[in-house]
This record gives C-alpha cells, structure tokens and sequence, in this order.
C-alpha cells in the first residue's frame, strides 16, 4: 500500500518524533520527505532529513545533500546530523557541511563524522586537521584535535 | 478540562468553561471558573486546588521563533487548569555556540548524550527542586524539545521551531507525565501543533501526578 503525506506527516508533526518507527515507512515515504525537506517550515524539513537518512538509500544521500545546500543553518544542522546515519555519503558532502560558515553546522558535522566511520578518508582527514589548527572557535578546534587522535586515516 | 460543567442544581454548561485565575501576593489562588449554562445565565465556580507552583529558570541560547512570552503564558494557562503556577525565576542568556544544536540522542527519559550534560550542567545556582528549560537553535536529531535531562538536574530543552505549547508539554515530561493519543490535550504524542481545542486539556490522573512531583513546590 503506498505511504500517503498524511502518514509521513503524522510522523513529523510529533513534537518527539519516534525515529526508528517513522522509518519503517521505508523508501515509498522519500517523495513526501522530499517535498517536506524543501519546504519553508524549517522544523518539519529538519524532521524530514533525519528520517530520510534513517531509512538508508541512494535517495537518501539526495535528500540530504539538498539540505546541505539550503540557507537556513538549522536545514544544514539536521543535514549535519544525518550523515551520522550515512556512512555512504560522498567526501565531497561531509567535506561541505565541515566547512560551513556556520560554527554549529560544522560542529555537528564533526560529530558525526567521529560517530559514523572507524576511520577517515584522506581528504576529510586533512578537512578536520586543518579544522583542528585554524578553526575560529576554540573549543571547536579542541573537539577537532581530538577527532584526529581517536580516529586513524584511510 | 472539561466538556460538560455540572453547576448544581440548575442543570449543566452548554460550552466549554472560562477559566479566571488571580495572582495575589502568595502567589497562585483558587481558581475561578465561569460558564453558560442552559438557562442561558452565567454561573460560577469557585475551587481551592491548593498553592502549588513550578519554579522555572529560563536559560536561552537561541530565541523560540514562537515567543518566549507567549511560549510562557501559554503554559501558564493550562497549569493553572491543574492548580499549579508557574513561576519563572530567572531567565539568562548563554552564549554556547556548540551547544546550540544540541545532541538529544534519541531522547530517552533517564537516559542523556555527552551534549545534554555538558547542557545542563550550566544550571548557575539553580535549586534542586527547580526547573531549567534551555532554548536550544535546534536539536540533533530534530525535536521540538527534549525532556531527558541528567540525575538531579531536572529540566528540558526547546529547540527555535517549537509551539507554543512545547514548553508546557516538555515540563509535563519533567514532572512525570507520558505521552496520550488525544490531540485535545497537553500530552499529545501526535504533536501539539495539532491540538484541536486550545487550551490542551490536563486530566485528573495527570493532575495528581504533577502535584505529587518534588518538583511542585509551595508558592
């Protein structure tokens, strides 16, 4: 049976949304979360991205790689914190969101980075690294060193 | 809170009753309640739930785009339903620019992420028996708010894009109550931007939860 708006809808709306089971609607959702994650509500768009990545597919990446992209920072924090749950997502992506002009952006991005991969490729290494030395922020410069300790490069 | 007001020996309330609080110099009174009833007269009620408040501290990062002001009126008006006040201590603005958005795991009640503690431990003197709600940009992954909160430290975060009645939803969690299947009331777990007949409805076991909480105190 195909997933309607309303159901995925029903799944945003939450003020607590339960993940794991929003993502049982599976890849039939991806047209509403598509549609939902270019939308002007940045909250339901966040929702949207999130549950995207959770349900794991190349229209996945899509989906969060639009909202790598979009102005709204809160759009690319939720994009940030996505990649958490793509480890098949581009360098080029992670590489984005680590560079944003945005301190939270790229701080979320870091973190999920470190969550999602035992080690990094070269070029995100050399992103964090270069993160870690020259970052505005200081204690993100500090979570970036520690990064680098942790997690071996590919 | 509720549909049909019995008013004695006359009959019963044709609508929904007004609600009329005062706040005096002790803080919150009895509550008044005020409805139409089917001899079109207006008739009033008069009920001493007792003087018990939520001592609330507002810590912001980031503005709700909602205001905090109707934010918190909002929640007072549907506590006041239960006979608990709300009051707001202190409000302080927190510059934590990596905190802002702020990671809530999967926002398990007992169970917090390094972010939430690191979060919540900027309580500032706040008293062990007081509420601290941070206005966070945004949470990771995206809530309207967040009732998790570390052993002893009781409170919340409310993420910019939250309604107008997340606050009072997210101190619910805190003060011990579950989500319900009913859009008419604060407890909704269908999300409160869906309520259908504002204000959100408190139930009487709901009630008597908040008011047993260590975390309702006197005025």
């Amino acid at each position: 049976m195909p997933v309607t708006m309303q159901q995925v809808r029903a799944q945003l709306d939450r003020d607590e949304p339960d993940y794991p089971a929003a993502a049982r609607l599976g890849p039939e959702a991806f047209p509403h979360l598509r549609q939902f994650a270019q939308g002007d509500d940045p909250m339901l768009a966040s929702k949207a991205v999130y549950l995207a990545s959770l349900i794991g597919t190349e229209q996945s990446v899509a989906i969060v790689n639009e909202a790598a992209g979009k102005p709204n920072p809160i759009v690319r924090a939720a994009a940030a914190g996505a990649l958490r749950n793509l480890d098949q997502a581009p360098n080029q992506l992670l590489n984005s969101l680590l560079n944003d002009q945005d301190v939270g952006v790229r701080k979320v991005a870091l973190r999920s980075v470190e969550a999602s991969r035992p080690s990094l490729p070269a070029d995100v290494a050399t992103n964090v690294r270069d993160m870690a030395v020259n970052d505005p922020n200081p204690h993100l410069r500090q979570l970036a060193g520690g990064v680098i300790n942790r997690l071996s490069e590919e | 809170m509720v549909e049909r007001l019995n008013l004695g020996r006359v009959g019963v309330a044709e609508r929904r009753p007004d609600l009329a609080t005062y706040r005096g110099f002790l803080g919150f009174q009895p509550m008044d309640i005020f409805a139409i009833g089917t001899d079109n007269a207006l008739w009033h009620r008069w009920i001493d739930l007792g003087v018990e408040c939520v001592r609330m501290h507002v810590k912001v990062l980031t503005n709700p785009t909602v205001s905090l002001a109707t934010m918190i009126s909002s929640m007072e008006q549907v506590y006041a339903t239960a006979g608990i006040g709300v009051e707001v201590v202190s409000t302080e603005n927190l510059n934590l620019p990596l905190l802002n958005d702020v990671d809530v795991g999967n926002c398990t009640l007992g169970s917090t992420t390094v972010e939430q503690d690191q979060l919540f431990a900027n309580r500032n003197n706040v008293g062990a028996n007081e509420i601290v709600v941070y206005f966070v940009r945004s949470t990771v992954p995206a809530f309207n708010g967040c009732a998790s909160h570390p052993a002893g430290r009781p409170g919340a975060v409310v993420a910019q894009g939250a309604t107008r009645w997340t606050l009072g939803h997210e101190v619910g969690h805190v003060l011990g109550l579950f989500h319900v299947d009913d859009n008419n009331r604060l407890m909704t777990g269908n999300g409160t931007a869906n309520i259908t007949n504002p204000p959100p409805d408190v139930v009487t076991s709901e009630v008597n939860t908040m008011r047993a909480s260590n975390l309702t105190v006197g005025c």
